[in-house]
């Protein structure tokens, strides 16, 4: 059922056209925002105010903003603050997610409240977590990074759970316990490794919904304040011109949907490389 | 004789239900001598399962001991925190499951897996010695070229290989105390006979005292010592083994007896016990057998028969009993 993991996901991913182009599309995506600096034809925050609002062309290939700042460096910095918020907010969400679920699966005692809890966070749109912690700690990103965290654990939390209810019935969790296991050595080296394949496909798809509400977010203004460049935050400095300039809110916005498309495909992949039943 | 290494007395274990608790194991008393095999035998949902988790005290959530004691050489498990009775698994009790396919976990090496209880209860155990007693406890498994087989991972391993890990698993911590739920109803036939024969020959190496929990009476034969006879949750007779197959007392004992194809004598039919096991819930309130039983008296309904001596160290739930072969034909 379960092989050595590693070799045979990328060798089932690689067989999909869908999984090899997005498995490619997220490397170029990641790539790009750790080599922007080298990347990058100007400094993102250099204004020139002699060439603003121009359209794409050999000069600026992706054309200038209303500043006249190189939407391509922009673009490029921007992916860094976008994807650095949206793994933020998986990270932190998704282990304390996790944790909850492996607890809930784990202390029967203790699923029904924690499962609880978890549907009345559930009930709340993360964009209402984000407007109230903008509210508290003003716009920012870490406040954006906090709400969506907070919007990831209950998933994550259903997700693991899930997963770890399967798993707990099986006889080795039975037999590890009466070998004499602790419970924490039992729910880290026993429980969590087998509910890996199902952490994995879930954080890659939330990835791609996180960097979408990110934006969203910054877009609505709670979240990266000018003028640092932040994709959702460049779409809603670009929205004034949409009739002049199209570009400048075109272009980030088209940044947002590829990475968010490759980040799903990669997800749906990923979930069906990993599916024991589809497994040959 | 000194203490007995395990006394169950009046062990009752509970679950909870939305119709209150139910008992899966009700009163049952039993002890086990070093050294010996005492097979417990029953049907399925007799409570023989829950019986052995109450032992090693997991049975889980929602179900609980709700009386009796589980003595271990005098030592009260139920008095003990949950950090002690962890010392106590794999070191004083180990258990072996019914599904080798399910009881290896499919992550982590054969290797990993036998020694990590080691490297628990005994912690000053260096890398290399854990690799030897890895070693040494796959070799007394018989598992050849076990040096290979320790880097393995369970789904490189058959069957009847991984039921070896798992008894190799269990042993590694020398423990006085094994308990086999159903170890081979998993396997194939001969492959069962092979863990059967292992696992004697283990006991006498190692001389431990082993419980088999079984509803196959051609196990017991070969295996047990002593045995109890499990329905619905209470024990219904207690003997030791070539005196339950010469002479069975409980009219369920013969029941059982009866339904096993035997090459010694010319049969039309099986017997065949009528009717099912009364659920947990519902069950009646004299002698839960007696629904089932072509013995039952009025009597039977009236009150629940304690288990009685009929002769020395032969015990029997039944106020008929000794019943007369004779009736039984």
């Amino acid at each position: 059922m379960a092989a050595p993991v590693k070799p045979s996901v990328l060798r089932m991913l690689g067989r999909d056209l869908g999984g090899a182009l997005s498995l490619g599309m997220v490397v170029l995506i990641v790539l790009a925002a750790i080599l922007a600096p080298w990347l990058s034809p100007r400094d993102p925050y250099e204004t020139d105010l002699l060439a603003i609002m121009q359209p794409p062309s050999a000069e600026y290939w992706l054309g200038t903003d209303g500043q006249g700042r190189d939407i391509l460096a922009r673009m490029l910095f921007g992916l860094r603050v976008t994807l650095l918020m949206g793994l933020a907010s998986l990270l932190a969400g998704g282990v304390l997610g996790a944790l909850i679920g492996f607890c809930a699966a784990f202390y029967r005692r203790a699923d029904g409240l924690l499962m609880r809890f978890m549907d009345i966070l559930l009930s709340f749109p993360a964009i209402l977590f984000g407007l109230a912690l903008a509210a508290i700690f003003g716009p920012g990103e870490v406040s954006v990074v906090i709400a969506l965290s907070i919007a990831t654990v209950p998933l994550m939390a259903r997700i693991v759970r899930g997963s770890a209810l399967v798993v707990m019935g099986l006889d080795y969790i039975e037999a590890a316990r009466a070998i004499g296991m602790s419970d924490g050595r039992l729910i880290w080296r026993h429980l969590a490794p087998n509910c890996l394949s199902a952490i994995f496909v879930f954080s890659t798809l939330r990835l791609g919904q996180v960097i979408l509400l990110g934006s969203a977010l910054s877009f609505l203004g709670l979240g990266a304040q000018p003028p640092l460049a932040e994709l959702g935050a460049m779409a809603a400095q670009g929205r004034n011109f949409l009739f002049i300039a199209p570009h400048i809110s075109v272009i980030p916005s088209l940044g947002i949907f590829v990475i968010v498309l490759a980040f799903n495909l990669l997800g749906d992949a990923l979930r069906d490389a990993l599916d024991p039943r589809l497994r040959i | 004789m000194s203490t007995p290494l395990l006394e169950i007395d009046g062990l009752r274990t509970v679950f909870r239900t939305s119709s209150g608790d139910v008992p899966a194991v009700d009163g049952v008393s039993l002890t086990v001598r070093r050294g010996q095999t005492l097979g417990v035998v029953g049907e399925s949902g007799c409570g023989k399962s829950v019986l052995s988790l109450s032992i090693m005290r997991l049975v889980a959530h929602p179900g609980r001991i709700a009386a009796g004691r589980v003595l271990l050489e005098g030592r009260d498990l139920a008095a003990l925190s949950a950090a002690q009775m962890r010392a106590v698994r794999g070191r004083d009790i180990a258990m072996i499951f019914q599904e080798p396919m399910t009881s290896l976990n499919p992550v982590h090496s054969v290797g990993f897996q036998i020694t990590e209880g080691l490297a628990a209860h005994e912690p000053g155990l260096s890398r290399a010695e854990l690799r030897d007693r890895g070693i040494e406890a796959l070799r007394r498994v018989r598992i050849p070229s076990p040096e290979r087989r320790l880097e393995e991972y369970p789904h490189q391993l058959s069957g009847g290989m991984r039921q070896r890990v798992m008894i190799a698993m269990a042993l590694a911590g020398s423990p006085k105390l094994l308990i086999a739920d159903e170890p081979t109803t998993a396997l194939d036939v001969t492959v069962q006979a092979q863990i059967l024969d292992l696992l004697r020959e283990l006991q006498a190496q190692m001389g431990m005292a082993i419980i088999l929990i079984t509803h196959d009476l051609g196990v017991v034969a070969e295996m047990a010592d002593e045995v109890a006879v499990m329905y619905a949750g209470k024990v219904v007779e207690r003997t030791d083994a070539r005196r339950l197959f010469d002479d069975p007392q409980h009219p369920y004992t013969l029941g059982l007896l009866g339904s096993i194809p035997r090459l010694d004598e010319e049969r039309e039919n099986l017997l065949a016990i009528t009717g099912s096991v009364p659920p947990p819930f519902a069950l009646p309130p004299g002698c839960r057998f007696a629904p089932r039983c072509p013995f039952a008296i009025p009597a039977c309904d009236a009150a629940q028969p304690p288990l009685l001596e009929v002769e020395p160290g032969h015990g029997a739930a039944c106020i008929r009993a000794p019943i007369e072969e004779s009736l039984a034909a």
